[in-house]
Protein backbone atom coordinates (compact mmCIF):
# COMPACT_ATOMS: atom_id res chain seq x y z
CA UNK A 1 0.00 0.00 0.00
CA UNK A 2 2.83 2.37 0.82
CA UNK A 3 4.05 1.75 -2.77
CA UNK A 4 0.81 2.39 -3.89
CA UNK A 5 1.00 6.00 -2.42
CA UNK A 6 4.65 6.32 -3.97
CA UNK A 7 3.54 6.11 -6.95
CA UNK A 8 1.08 8.97 -6.46
CA UNK A 9 -2.68 6.23 -6.23
CA UNK A 10 -5.22 8.81 -5.01
CA UNK A 11 -7.01 5.95 -3.08
CA UNK A 12 -3.86 4.63 -1.40
CA UNK A 13 -3.02 7.15 1.85
CA UNK A 14 -6.58 7.33 2.92
CA UNK A 15 -6.13 3.27 3.58
CA UNK A 16 -3.05 4.34 4.99
CA UNK A 17 -4.51 6.57 7.32
CA UNK A 18 -7.68 4.59 8.04
CA UNK A 19 -5.19 1.32 9.55
CA UNK A 20 -2.45 3.32 10.90
CA UNK A 21 -3.88 6.77 12.18
CA UNK A 22 -5.82 5.41 15.25
CA UNK A 23 -2.65 3.25 16.76
CA UNK A 24 -0.61 5.78 16.04
CA UNK A 25 -2.41 8.31 18.28
CA UNK A 26 -2.88 5.80 20.80
CA UNK A 27 1.26 5.49 20.66
CA UNK A 28 1.68 9.66 20.71
CA UNK A 29 -0.62 9.76 23.66
CA UNK A 30 1.28 7.18 25.54
CA UNK A 31 4.12 9.46 24.95
CA UNK A 32 2.89 12.82 25.46
CA UNK A 33 -0.04 11.93 27.47
CA UNK A 34 -2.33 15.24 26.31
CA UNK A 35 -5.14 14.10 23.91
CA UNK A 36 -5.35 17.48 21.89
CA UNK A 37 -1.26 17.68 20.98
CA UNK A 38 -1.10 13.56 20.30
CA UNK A 39 -4.15 14.43 17.76
CA UNK A 40 -2.01 17.08 16.63
CA UNK A 41 1.27 15.21 16.56
CA UNK A 42 -0.81 12.49 14.35
CA UNK A 43 -1.63 14.83 11.97
CA UNK A 44 1.88 15.97 11.68
CA UNK A 45 3.43 12.56 12.22
CA UNK A 46 1.39 11.66 8.80
CA UNK A 47 1.78 14.63 7.22
CA UNK A 48 5.74 14.06 7.38
CA UNK A 49 5.31 10.02 6.74
CA UNK A 50 3.52 11.51 3.12
CA UNK A 51 6.11 14.04 2.44
CA UNK A 52 9.06 11.53 2.92
CA UNK A 53 7.08 8.63 1.37
CA UNK A 54 9.81 8.74 -1.43
CA UNK A 55 12.58 7.83 0.67
CA UNK A 56 10.40 4.86 2.36
CA UNK A 57 12.26 1.46 1.39
CA UNK A 58 9.85 -0.91 0.59
CA UNK A 59 12.47 -3.66 1.94
CA UNK A 60 11.63 -2.60 5.44
CA UNK A 61 7.90 -3.03 7.44
CA UNK A 62 5.73 0.32 6.67
CA UNK A 63 4.05 -0.23 10.23
CA UNK A 64 8.21 0.28 11.57
CA UNK A 65 8.92 3.07 9.06
CA UNK A 66 5.63 5.22 10.46
CA UNK A 67 5.97 4.33 13.97
CA UNK A 68 9.91 5.42 14.17
CA UNK A 69 8.62 8.78 12.54
CA UNK A 70 6.06 9.26 15.27
CA UNK A 71 7.90 8.39 17.90
CA UNK A 72 10.29 11.20 16.90
CA UNK A 73 7.57 13.71 16.07
CA UNK A 74 6.57 12.90 19.61
CA UNK A 75 9.84 13.32 20.81
CA UNK A 76 11.03 16.12 19.11
CA UNK A 77 7.59 17.94 20.63
CA UNK A 78 8.58 17.05 24.39
CA UNK A 79 11.72 18.52 23.99
CA UNK A 80 10.02 21.67 22.30
CA UNK A 81 7.89 22.28 25.56
CA UNK A 82 10.64 20.84 27.57
CA UNK A 83 8.50 18.86 30.32
CA UNK A 84 7.62 15.03 30.04
CA UNK A 85 3.93 14.45 30.13
CA UNK A 86 1.57 15.47 32.62
CA UNK A 87 3.61 15.76 35.54
CA UNK A 88 0.58 14.51 37.80
CA UNK A 89 1.27 13.31 41.41
CA UNK A 90 -0.05 9.77 41.93
CA UNK A 91 0.52 9.61 45.86
CA UNK A 92 -3.36 10.43 45.97
CA UNK A 93 -4.86 8.49 43.45
CA UNK A 94 -7.03 5.78 44.13
CA UNK A 95 -5.24 2.16 43.68
CA UNK A 96 -5.49 0.47 40.16
CA UNK A 97 -9.41 -1.11 40.27
CA UNK A 98 -8.60 -4.90 38.87
CA UNK A 99 -11.70 -5.68 36.36
CA UNK A 100 -14.81 -7.04 38.21
CA UNK A 101 -14.39 -5.43 41.42
CA UNK A 102 -16.35 -2.53 40.43
CA UNK A 103 -19.74 -2.35 41.51
CA UNK A 104 -21.60 1.31 40.31
CA UNK A 105 -18.87 2.23 37.77
CA UNK A 106 -19.72 1.46 34.22
CA UNK A 107 -17.24 -0.32 32.51
CA UNK A 108 -16.19 2.50 29.97
CA UNK A 109 -15.80 4.66 33.06
CA UNK A 110 -13.47 2.40 34.04
CA UNK A 111 -11.50 1.51 31.30
CA UNK A 112 -10.98 5.15 31.07
CA UNK A 113 -10.25 5.68 34.43
CA UNK A 114 -7.24 3.26 34.30
CA UNK A 115 -6.55 4.50 30.69
CA UNK A 116 -5.89 7.91 32.90
CA UNK A 117 -3.79 6.68 35.47
CA UNK A 118 -1.83 4.96 32.82
CA UNK A 119 -1.35 8.01 31.07
CA UNK A 120 -0.27 9.80 34.31
CA UNK A 121 2.19 7.26 35.44
CA UNK A 122 3.85 6.72 31.81
CA UNK A 123 4.39 10.62 32.10
CA UNK A 124 6.72 9.50 34.83
CA UNK A 125 8.59 7.24 32.90
CA UNK A 126 11.46 8.60 30.77
CA UNK A 127 10.32 9.08 27.12
CA UNK A 128 11.39 6.08 25.36
CA UNK A 129 10.53 3.66 27.89
CA UNK A 130 7.08 4.70 27.42
CA UNK A 131 7.09 4.26 24.00
CA UNK A 132 9.26 1.10 24.37
CA UNK A 133 6.45 -0.17 26.42
CA UNK A 134 3.35 1.20 23.75
CA UNK A 135 4.65 -0.34 21.09
CA UNK A 136 5.93 -3.99 22.71
CA UNK A 137 1.98 -4.33 24.39
CA UNK A 138 -0.16 -2.22 22.62
CA UNK A 139 1.53 -2.88 19.49
CA UNK A 140 2.21 -6.17 19.94
CA UNK A 141 5.68 -5.76 18.30
CA UNK A 142 8.68 -7.95 19.14
CA UNK A 143 11.65 -5.95 21.45
CA UNK A 144 13.93 -6.26 18.27
CA UNK A 145 11.41 -4.78 16.63
CA UNK A 146 10.39 -1.84 19.34
CA UNK A 147 14.52 -1.29 19.66
CA UNK A 148 14.59 -0.79 15.76
CA UNK A 149 12.37 1.39 16.04
CA UNK A 150 13.30 3.56 18.67
CA UNK A 151 17.20 3.07 17.32
CA UNK A 152 18.71 0.99 19.98
CA UNK A 153 19.66 -2.51 20.33
CA UNK A 154 17.43 -5.41 21.42
CA UNK A 155 19.52 -5.74 25.00
CA UNK A 156 18.83 -2.71 25.80
CA UNK A 157 15.04 -2.53 24.84
CA UNK A 158 14.84 -5.31 26.89
CA UNK A 159 16.58 -3.79 30.06
CA UNK A 160 14.76 -0.89 29.88
CA UNK A 161 11.13 -2.80 29.07
CA UNK A 162 11.79 -4.79 32.59
CA UNK A 163 12.47 -1.25 34.46
CA UNK A 164 9.74 0.07 33.40
CA UNK A 165 7.29 -2.62 33.87
CA UNK A 166 8.58 -2.64 37.56
CA UNK A 167 8.05 1.11 37.71
CA UNK A 168 4.54 1.19 36.47
CA UNK A 169 3.50 -1.42 38.77
CA UNK A 170 5.20 0.72 41.62
CA UNK A 171 3.37 3.03 40.87
CA UNK A 172 -0.41 1.75 39.82
CA UNK A 173 -0.65 -1.34 41.87
CA UNK A 174 -0.22 -0.82 45.54
CA UNK A 175 -0.34 -3.89 47.39
CA UNK A 176 -2.73 -4.15 50.43
CA UNK B 1 0.31 -23.11 51.57
CA UNK B 2 3.80 -24.01 50.83
CA UNK B 3 4.97 -20.93 48.96
CA UNK B 4 5.13 -17.47 50.81
CA UNK B 5 3.15 -14.34 49.60
CA UNK B 6 6.26 -11.97 48.29
CA UNK B 7 7.95 -15.13 46.60
CA UNK B 8 4.04 -15.77 44.70
CA UNK B 9 4.17 -12.18 43.86
CA UNK B 10 7.52 -11.92 42.42
CA UNK B 11 6.57 -15.24 40.23
CA UNK B 12 3.65 -13.57 39.54
CA UNK B 13 5.13 -10.44 37.76
CA UNK B 14 7.25 -13.02 36.45
CA UNK B 15 5.42 -14.87 34.93
CA UNK B 16 2.89 -11.76 34.17
CA UNK B 17 6.23 -10.09 32.09
CA UNK B 18 6.56 -13.11 30.44
CA UNK B 19 3.75 -13.50 29.47
CA UNK B 20 3.11 -17.25 30.27
CA UNK B 21 0.40 -19.10 32.01
CA UNK B 22 0.91 -19.40 35.83
CA UNK B 23 2.13 -23.11 36.96
CA UNK B 24 0.09 -25.32 39.32
CA UNK B 25 1.47 -24.59 42.59
CA UNK B 26 1.09 -20.63 41.56
CA UNK B 27 -2.21 -21.36 41.10
CA UNK B 28 -3.10 -23.47 44.50
CA UNK B 29 -1.61 -20.93 46.47
CA UNK B 30 -3.83 -18.19 44.71
CA UNK B 31 -6.48 -20.05 45.40
CA UNK B 32 -6.31 -20.28 49.00
CA UNK B 33 -4.84 -16.64 49.57
CA UNK B 34 -7.29 -13.87 48.97
CA UNK B 35 -4.23 -11.09 48.96
CA UNK B 36 -2.66 -12.61 46.14
CA UNK B 37 -5.17 -13.44 44.36
CA UNK B 38 -6.10 -9.73 44.46
CA UNK B 39 -2.54 -8.84 43.95
CA UNK B 40 -2.71 -11.04 40.51
CA UNK B 41 -5.93 -9.16 39.22
CA UNK B 42 -4.65 -5.73 39.58
CA UNK B 43 -1.37 -7.23 37.37
CA UNK B 44 -3.92 -8.43 34.87
CA UNK B 45 -6.28 -5.47 34.75
CA UNK B 46 -2.73 -2.91 34.37
CA UNK B 47 -1.73 -5.81 31.43
CA UNK B 48 -5.13 -5.08 29.87
CA UNK B 49 -4.82 -1.51 30.10
CA UNK B 50 -1.35 -1.81 28.17
CA UNK B 51 -2.68 -3.51 25.57
CA UNK B 52 -5.96 -1.46 25.09
CA UNK B 53 -5.09 1.85 23.94
CA UNK B 54 -6.83 5.10 24.83
CA UNK B 55 -9.97 5.94 23.23
CA UNK B 56 -9.66 7.57 19.79
CA UNK B 57 -11.02 10.75 18.56
CA UNK B 58 -13.82 9.87 16.28
CA UNK B 59 -12.84 12.22 13.25
CA UNK B 60 -9.17 11.36 13.71
CA UNK B 61 -8.86 9.88 10.23
CA UNK B 62 -10.65 12.18 8.19
CA UNK B 63 -8.42 15.18 10.44
CA UNK B 64 -5.48 13.56 9.65
CA UNK B 65 -6.12 13.07 6.02
CA UNK B 66 -7.56 16.78 6.03
CA UNK B 67 -4.06 18.38 7.69
CA UNK B 68 -2.01 16.34 4.54
CA UNK B 69 -4.46 17.45 1.52
CA UNK B 70 -4.18 21.13 3.02
CA UNK B 71 -0.53 21.30 4.14
CA UNK B 72 1.31 19.05 1.18
CA UNK B 73 2.46 21.18 -1.70
CA UNK B 74 2.17 18.51 -3.93
CA UNK B 75 -1.63 17.96 -3.46
CA UNK B 76 -4.38 20.81 -4.19
CA UNK B 77 -7.04 21.13 -1.79
CA UNK B 78 -10.23 18.97 -3.21
CA UNK B 79 -12.94 21.33 -3.80
CA UNK B 80 -15.09 18.42 -2.82
CA UNK B 81 -13.89 19.30 1.03
CA UNK B 82 -15.47 22.55 0.52
CA UNK B 83 -18.81 21.09 -0.73
CA UNK B 84 -18.66 18.22 1.76
CA UNK B 85 -17.18 19.48 5.43
CA UNK B 86 -18.60 16.15 7.42
CA UNK B 87 -16.96 14.41 5.11
CA UNK B 88 -16.94 10.91 5.98
CA UNK B 89 -13.64 8.94 7.47
CA UNK B 90 -11.11 7.51 4.72
CA UNK B 91 -13.65 8.95 1.50
CA UNK B 92 -11.65 12.24 1.35
CA UNK B 93 -10.51 12.50 -2.08
CA UNK B 94 -6.38 12.49 -2.34
CA UNK B 95 -5.59 12.73 -5.86
CA UNK B 96 -5.19 16.33 -7.59
CA UNK B 97 -8.31 16.32 -9.80
CA UNK B 98 -8.46 18.23 -12.85
CA UNK B 99 -4.98 18.34 -13.85
CA UNK B 100 -5.58 16.09 -17.28
CA UNK B 101 -8.26 17.78 -18.05
CA UNK B 102 -7.33 21.42 -17.68
CA UNK B 103 -4.80 20.42 -19.78
CA UNK B 104 -6.96 19.03 -22.57
CA UNK B 105 -9.59 22.03 -22.03
CA UNK B 106 -6.69 24.29 -22.36
CA UNK B 107 -5.52 22.15 -25.76
CA UNK B 108 -9.61 22.37 -27.00
CA UNK B 109 -9.43 26.20 -26.26
CA UNK B 110 -6.48 27.08 -27.97
CA UNK B 111 -7.05 25.23 -30.96
CA UNK B 112 -10.67 26.81 -31.25
CA UNK B 113 -8.96 30.58 -30.62
CA UNK B 114 -6.83 29.38 -33.40
CA UNK B 115 -9.65 28.34 -35.58
CA UNK B 116 -11.62 31.48 -34.65
CA UNK B 117 -8.83 34.14 -35.30
CA UNK B 118 -8.11 32.28 -38.53
CA UNK B 119 -4.63 32.39 -38.00
CA UNK B 120 -4.78 28.13 -38.54
CA UNK B 121 -7.11 25.97 -40.65
CA UNK B 122 -7.57 22.72 -39.54
CA UNK B 123 -8.02 21.44 -43.49
CA UNK B 124 -5.92 24.03 -45.49
CA UNK B 125 -6.84 22.03 -48.70
CA UNK B 126 -10.34 22.67 -48.28
CA UNK B 127 -11.33 25.99 -50.27
CA UNK B 128 -13.32 27.17 -47.49
CA UNK B 129 -14.45 30.49 -49.25
CA UNK B 130 -16.27 28.86 -52.11
CA UNK B 131 -18.72 27.14 -48.99
CA UNK B 132 -19.46 31.11 -47.60
CA UNK B 133 -17.35 33.34 -46.16
CA UNK B 134 -15.57 32.05 -42.67
CA UNK B 135 -16.87 33.70 -39.73
CA UNK B 136 -13.71 35.19 -38.45
CA UNK B 137 -12.99 37.06 -41.53
CA UNK B 138 -14.78 40.12 -42.85
CA UNK B 139 -14.84 41.01 -46.73
CA UNK B 140 -15.15 44.62 -47.38
CA UNK B 141 -16.02 46.25 -50.76
CA UNK B 142 -16.26 49.82 -51.72
CA UNK B 143 -15.54 52.26 -54.31
CA UNK B 144 -13.18 55.06 -55.69
CA UNK B 145 -11.63 56.62 -58.09
CA UNK B 146 -8.09 55.30 -57.28
CA UNK B 147 -9.68 51.55 -56.40
CA UNK B 148 -12.30 51.15 -58.44
CA UNK B 149 -14.96 47.87 -57.28
CA UNK B 150 -12.01 47.00 -54.24
CA UNK B 151 -12.50 44.82 -51.81
CA UNK B 152 -10.46 43.55 -48.79
CA UNK B 153 -10.50 41.15 -46.17
CA UNK B 154 -9.58 41.73 -41.99
CA UNK B 155 -9.80 39.01 -39.42
CA UNK B 156 -11.04 39.44 -35.78
CA UNK B 157 -8.71 42.21 -35.02
CA UNK B 158 -8.16 43.72 -37.96
CA UNK B 159 -5.47 42.63 -39.03
CA UNK B 160 -4.32 39.29 -41.26
CA UNK B 161 -4.20 41.55 -44.81
CA UNK B 162 -2.17 38.49 -46.52
CA UNK B 163 -0.96 40.68 -49.86
CA UNK B 164 0.02 44.37 -50.22
CA UNK B 165 -2.43 44.94 -52.46
CA UNK B 166 -5.20 44.37 -50.15
CA UNK B 167 -3.04 46.25 -47.58
CA UNK B 168 -3.04 49.39 -50.01
CA UNK B 169 -6.84 48.88 -50.10
CA UNK B 170 -7.50 48.48 -46.51
CA UNK B 171 -5.72 51.64 -45.99
CA UNK B 172 -7.09 53.70 -49.00
CA UNK B 173 -10.95 52.28 -47.35
CA UNK B 174 -9.69 53.85 -43.84
CA UNK B 175 -9.25 57.45 -45.33
CA UNK B 176 -11.67 57.63 -48.05
CA UNK B 177 -14.60 56.36 -45.30
CA UNK B 178 -13.14 57.78 -42.51
CA UNK B 179 -13.50 54.56 -40.57
CA UNK B 180 -11.90 51.72 -38.79
CA UNK B 181 -11.89 48.72 -40.65
CA UNK B 182 -14.91 46.43 -40.58
CA UNK B 183 -14.28 43.28 -38.10
CA UNK B 184 -16.27 40.17 -38.66
CA UNK B 185 -16.95 39.62 -35.05
CA UNK B 186 -17.79 43.19 -32.88
CA UNK B 187 -15.81 43.79 -29.83
CA UNK B 188 -18.57 42.55 -27.50
CA UNK B 189 -19.17 39.52 -29.26
CA UNK B 190 -15.63 38.47 -28.86
CA UNK B 191 -15.19 38.73 -25.37
CA UNK B 192 -18.80 36.94 -24.72
CA UNK B 193 -17.04 34.26 -26.37
CA UNK B 194 -13.80 34.94 -24.78
CA UNK B 195 -15.41 35.19 -21.07
CA UNK B 196 -17.92 31.66 -22.63
CA UNK B 197 -14.51 29.45 -22.96
CA UNK B 198 -13.41 30.23 -19.88
CA UNK B 199 -16.88 29.29 -17.80
CA UNK B 200 -16.76 26.05 -19.50
CA UNK B 201 -13.22 25.16 -18.95
CA UNK B 202 -14.45 25.65 -15.21
CA UNK B 203 -17.23 23.86 -15.91
CA UNK B 204 -15.14 21.24 -17.11
CA UNK B 205 -12.98 21.03 -14.06
CA UNK B 206 -15.71 20.84 -11.77
CA UNK B 207 -17.45 18.75 -13.49
CA UNK B 208 -14.23 15.93 -13.15
CA UNK B 209 -14.16 16.90 -9.47
CA UNK B 210 -17.62 15.99 -9.22
CA UNK B 211 -16.76 12.93 -10.91
CA UNK B 212 -13.99 11.87 -8.93
CA UNK B 213 -16.15 12.51 -5.85
CA UNK B 214 -19.02 10.20 -6.68
CA UNK B 215 -16.08 7.54 -7.73
CA UNK B 216 -14.34 7.76 -3.96
CA UNK B 217 -17.75 7.80 -2.39
CA UNK B 218 -17.99 4.22 -4.20
CA UNK B 219 -15.00 3.12 -3.61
Amino acid sequence: MACAVQTGEGHAFDVLAERYAARIYQHLYRIVGHRQEAEDLTQESFLKAFRAIQQYDASREFRSWLYAIATNTGRNALRARGRRGPMVSLDGEENFVPAGTENDTSDAQLRADRQAQLAEAMGRLPEHAAALVDLHYREGMSLREAAAVLGTTEGAAKVALHRARRQLRAWLIRDE
Amino acid sequence: MNMQCPEVKQQLEEHFDAGETLPGPLLAHLAACPRCMAYQRRLEALTQTFTQGPDVPPQLVQSVIRAVVEHSPSTRRPFALDLNPGWPAGRTPQSRPGAAGNILAAAVALVLAAIAGGYWLPFPNIDYAQWARPLWKAVTHFDSPDYPLASFETDLFGEGIFEAILEETAAAYSVVQNAALPLPVSPVTLTAAITAAALALLFFNLWETHSMTKRHLRG
